[in-house]
Formats: structure tokens, sequence, C-alpha cells
């Protein structure tokens, strides 16, 4: 219960200090990349606009959680916030939870708006807005979720700057983890393999949630796909916040 | 009497950056808080009075030593529960409002929505920050910061109050505030501990002092037996001849000049009444033979010279020569 006060407390501050300054950039983009590519054939632009749209949505969010999460636990510490806190009658687990639960919310309301900006652009362009975009952008949102974990995970023991990294570093490769199989299995090298093997076992596959090509070109989504990558999403996210706690608990504040 | 804090020869040294080296911030400390009692915790800069109090709380290890708190561990939420923490330098989140922050606190002390409102609105009264209680707190002075975060110690009622200098960053009137506040808290039997530099302060309020000097405890003193427990006499002389003075400081005593008078300190039963002869003898007129009430001041510079080696006066003459030295102005005074 008190993490969802800490979670309404971090949501609150994540606004006030402005991260929907985000949001209005991303309107921006996709209103200023309508414009450029308004010379284009009348059939294309419309894709383009979904393209841009959609991957800028995951991208803007990736920055946001980036930004924000490396930040937000260490400028606790650093202004000694958090000491008056963990005084007060709560586990440091809470504590965690509530800064994990801050962040997705604050996503959740990002993803939102963006889309709502997404679904405007669409119809004041030719692009056409598809329900199953929403499939694409609920996958994305899983996406982040795994990577909010992460960054409250790296947060849990190392400084703002490593845990931006640690996370970008994560993103990518996790991303990578199908072409390393693929590779591997192309080279047929005993050692790539194991790479790839170690690689899908400690790194989220993020290439689950990866649907927006096959939404884009009306290529089929099967629905056992998404339950399987949901239930991926928040089993990744348990296990890594049960390892952050445990790092967590043993940290202390000097 | 039930002993809330209890700290058992505990010690905690931090890596120093280079050459993982330990630097040693508190040493063998040992003592105990009984309950209803108000402890003050004193010490130099850098002395370890934040890292035991962090100790207490449970956000630091220490190495070595066992400390209990209401009988319980450090940091537990049974511990917890029972205690108010005022960090040192307090610092909350910036876009709350004050009202915000305590309403958080309470509702984090397991009060519920109405209770936590009303008790917020009743603390802000209390620490005079009602006028400001819709005001985001990056807005607020160290001194305003410094009344909330003695709110949001107070939220729950707690029975045991950790304040780390609770006067930091005060204005006279707020440390008069804060002390009205903290006997207010006194008076009802709660247990106070704090680590303060004031020790006039601390001298009015509290019943027992640790003083801390480089992470070992030196002294631990009663507060209300100060003055009773040197005997020492003030003998306060007028026209006493400078050799005579210079006579008394080569046989030891303490010698202090105030206005025109000489004040001499001698210790009750040691020949006061043949110096005292002889002192009126060589010209010079006894006006008053007083006990000599022992400041805290006093204990806690003596604690603190015995460790440097050097008297306080020393040292300060000292950086203040070091100081002038620094600038043309000695140069152009001395020839
Ligand atoms: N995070 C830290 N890392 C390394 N050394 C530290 C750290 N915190 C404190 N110290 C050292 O431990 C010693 C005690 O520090 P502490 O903060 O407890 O002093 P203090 O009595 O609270 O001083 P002050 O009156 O200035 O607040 C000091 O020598 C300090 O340099
Ligand atoms: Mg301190």
């Amino acid at each position: 219960m008190k993490s969802i006060l800490l979670a309404t407390t971090t949501f609150r501050e994540a606004v006030r200090d402005r991260v929907f300054g985000l949001v209005a950039a991303f309107g921006l983009l996709l209103v200023l990349s309508t414009v450029i590519i308004s010379p284009l054939t009348v059939g294309a632009r419309g894709k383009i606009v979904t393209d841009i749209g959609l991957a800028s949505i995951s991208l803007f969010s990736l920055l946001m959680v980036l930004f924000v999460g490396s930040g937000m636990v260490h400028k606790e510490i650093d202004r000694r916030t958090i000491m008056t806190i963990l005084s007060k009658p709560i586990s440091r687990l809470d504590y965690l939870l509530g800064k994990y639960l801050g962040l997705w919310a604050t996503l959740f309301v990002m993803m939102a708006a963006m889309t709502l900006i997404f679904a405007c652009a669409c119809a004041l362009t030719e692009a056409e807005w598809k329900p199953t975009y929403l499939v694409a952008l609920g996958m994305a949102l899983c996406e982040m979720t795994v990577v909010t974990a992460v960054v409250v995970f790296f947060s849990s023991f190392t400084t703002p700057v490593l845990t931006s990294l640690f996370t970008l570093a994560t993103f990518i490769v996790g991303h990578a983890i199908g072409d390393l199989e693929r590779f591997a299995m192309v080279t047929g090298s005993a050692g790539m393999e194991r790479a790839a093997d170690i690689s899908r076992f400690v790194l989220p596959n993020l290439d689950l949630f990866n649907v927006r090509n096959a939404v884009v070109h009306d290529l089929p989504v099967h629905s056992e796909h998404v339950v399987w990558a949901v239930v991926y999403a928040l089993l990744y996210s348990a296990v890594l916040l049960a390892i952050s706690d445990l790092l967590f608990r043993r940290r202390e504040f000097k | 009497m039930m002993t809330v804090l209890e700290l058992r020869s505990v010690s905690k040294s931090y890596r120093s950056d280079f050459l993982f080296r330990r630097m040693p911030a508190l040493t063998d400390v040992t003592f105990d808080v009984a309950a209803g009692e108000t402890f003050a915790y004193l010490g130099h800069n850098g002395a370890g009075k934040t890292t035991t109090i962090k100790s207490l709380l449970g956000l630091i290890r220490v190495d070595a030593g066992n400390i209990r708190v209401f009988g319980h561990a450090p940091g537990t939420m049974a511990a917890k529960r029972r205690l108010g923490y005022l960090p040192e330098n307090p610092y909350f989140y910036d876009h709350l409002t004050a009202r915000e922050f305590l309403h958080l606190a309470a509702r984090l002390n397991d009060m519920n929505r109405s209770d936590a409102k009303h008790r917020a609105d009743q603390l802000l009264a209390l620490v005079k920050m009602d006028h400001k209680a819709n005001v985001r707190l990056r807005n607020f002075s160290k001194g305003m910061l410094q009344r909330v975060g003695l709110a949001q110690a107070l939220i729950g009622d707690p029975e045991l109050l950790v304040l780390d200098e609770p006067m930091g960053g005060l204005d006279p009137v707020g440390r008069y505030e804060v002390r009205r506040i903290l006997e207010e808290l006194k008076s009802r039997g709660k247990t106070l501990f704090m680590s303060s530099h004031i020790l006039a302060d601390v001298e009015t309020l509290a019943d027992r002092a640790a003083i801390l000097n480089g992470g070992t405890l030196r002294r631990l003193v009663d507060l209300h037996e100060l003055g009773h427990q040197e005997r020492i006499m003030d003998l306060k002389f007028t026209q006493l001849s400078e050799a005579m003075v210079g006579e008394l400081v080569r046989r030891g005593y303490p010698v202090e000049r105030r206005a025109e008078a000489h004040h001499v300190l001698v210790e009750e039963h040691f020949a006061m009444a043949g110096l005292i002869d002889e002192l009126v003898r060589s010209g010079s007129r006894l006006l008053r033979a007083a006990p000599h009430r022992v400041s805290l001041e006093e204990i806690f510079l003596r604690e603190v010279e015995r460790d440097v080696g050097q008297t306080p006066e020393d040292l300060l003459h000292r950086t203040v020569d070091e100081l002038v030295g620094a600038t043309s102005v000695k140069e152009e005074s001395t020839p």
C-alpha cells in the first residue's frame, strides 16, 4: 500500500518537473515530419506517417524512462530525501516498488498522450488509423515495462550515468538477441551459440515486443504471441525487481 | 526505567576513496538513553554525530558492536514505527508543497487520509509554516525546510525523536520556537536524542550530554549535576598587581581578567584561605567568593583540547595568525 503513496509522489514529481515536455516534442516531430514528407506520393505518405509515429512513441518513451528513471533514485540519495523516507515505517521493497510504479504510471500517461496525438495526426493526414496500432503500442508499453524494471534494477546499486548506459546497452543487446541467434546458426560457431544462449537467459528479449512492422504492413499478429509477451514482461520485471530489492536492502546511505 | 536506545561498543569506518584505506568514524561507542530522557550528542564537526544517528536508523551498518532501538534492530519496522527523524540540512521533494509532503509523511506513518490531512495542518501551524502550506518546497529557504523537517519528524507523534541539529539554519526566533516545541515534547515524556553545536540550547534542554571527539565517546555529562560535581571556587579580586597575576599563573592557578576585576579559580579545599590571605596582604581586595558553576561549554572545550593538545585560545590565535599572515595586513603592521 505504501508503495502506492510513493508511486503517486514520484508521478507527481515527474509531471511537475515537466516531463511531458517530451510529449510536446513528440507532437512537434510528428507535425514536422508530415510537412517534410508531404511532396511524396499519396499512398507512401500514410505508411511513413504511421511508421514514424509508432517508432517515435517508442523512442520518446525510452528517452523518458532513461532520463527520469536513472536520476530518480539517485537524486533522492544525493539530497538525502531517501533518509527521511526510509526512516518512516516503510520497507525498502515498498520504496523500490513505489519508484517503479510511479515511473510506470508516468510512462503510461505519456504513451497515452502520444497515442492521442498520433491518432489526431492520422486523422489529419491520409494515414489510416487502424485498431491494430493499439496492439503495437500495447506491446511497446510491455517493452517499456521491462525497461523500467531494468532502470530500477541498475539504479538500486549504481550511479545515474552508469544506470543510463547499462540500461541503454541492455536495450540494444536485448533487441539484438534474435540477430545473435540467427548469426550463431549461420556461422555454426559454438562460442556464438553459447553467447546467444546466455544473453537470451539473462537479458530481456525485447524483439518479442516489436510487432510494429507487422502491424503497419497488415501482417497477422497472433494472440498467443501477444499473451506470451505480456506474461514474459510481467515475469521478467518481477524477477528483476526481486533481485533489485536484494541489492537495495544491503545498500548504505552515507 | 526503560531503555530506548542502547549502543554497545559501536564502531564504524568509512572507506576513503584512495588506497582502499578505511578511516574510523566511530570507535567503541557505548551509551544508553532512557525513556523520557533528553540526550544531547555533542562533538566538533566530523566527530561522528551524524554517523551515529544514521546507524541508529539502519541507514548505514556498523562494523562492530550492537545497537538496539526499543529493543529492536535499527531500521526494522518495529523500531521505525516508534521514532521520528530529522536529518541534518533536510531536503525534500522539489515539486511537492509543504502540505502535500507532510500529508505523505503522515500516510507513511500509517495514518488514514483524513487523519493525515488534519495532522499535516496541525503540524504546519506548530512550526509556523501554515502561511506557506501550498508553496512548493523548492522555494523554501534553509530554515523553512528545517521547520518542515521538524514537522515531518513529529507527524506520527513518536515516542523517540532523533534530531540531527534541530536548530540548524534557524534564525533566533526560530531557535526559540523550536526550543519551546522541544520543551513541550519533553514535558510530555518523549525521549529526545539530538546532536547540536549550540551548547546554550542544549544546556537548558538536555538531561544528559555525551561528548564525542574524533569518533570516541569522551564523556557523559549529567547536566543536572553540572556545577555541583566540580568543587571549584571563583574568587573575584580587584587591584591585583601584574606581578601577582604572573606569580599566580606560574603556580598554576587559572586567572581570568574580566572588566576591572580578576577571577582566580581555586579548588575549594586547596589552601583557599591561605591564598586569599596572601592576596589581600599584597594589596588587592576580595570582592566575592562563589562556587564556580562549570558550563557545558567549558567541559566541551576541555575535552576537545585534551585531544588536540592545545587550548582553544591557542588554536584560535594560531588560525587568526595564519589568516593574517596570508594577507599583506601583517606585513604593513610589523615594521
Ligand atoms: N560518506 C562518507 N564517506 C567517507 N567518510 C565519511 C562519510 N561520512 C562521514 N565521513 C567521515 O566520518 C567522520 C564523521 O562524520 P559525521 O558526518 O558523522 O560527523 P558529524 O559529527 O555529524 O559532523 P558535523 O558536526 O559536521 O555534522 C568524518 O571524519 C567524516 O569525514
Ligand atoms: Mg553531522
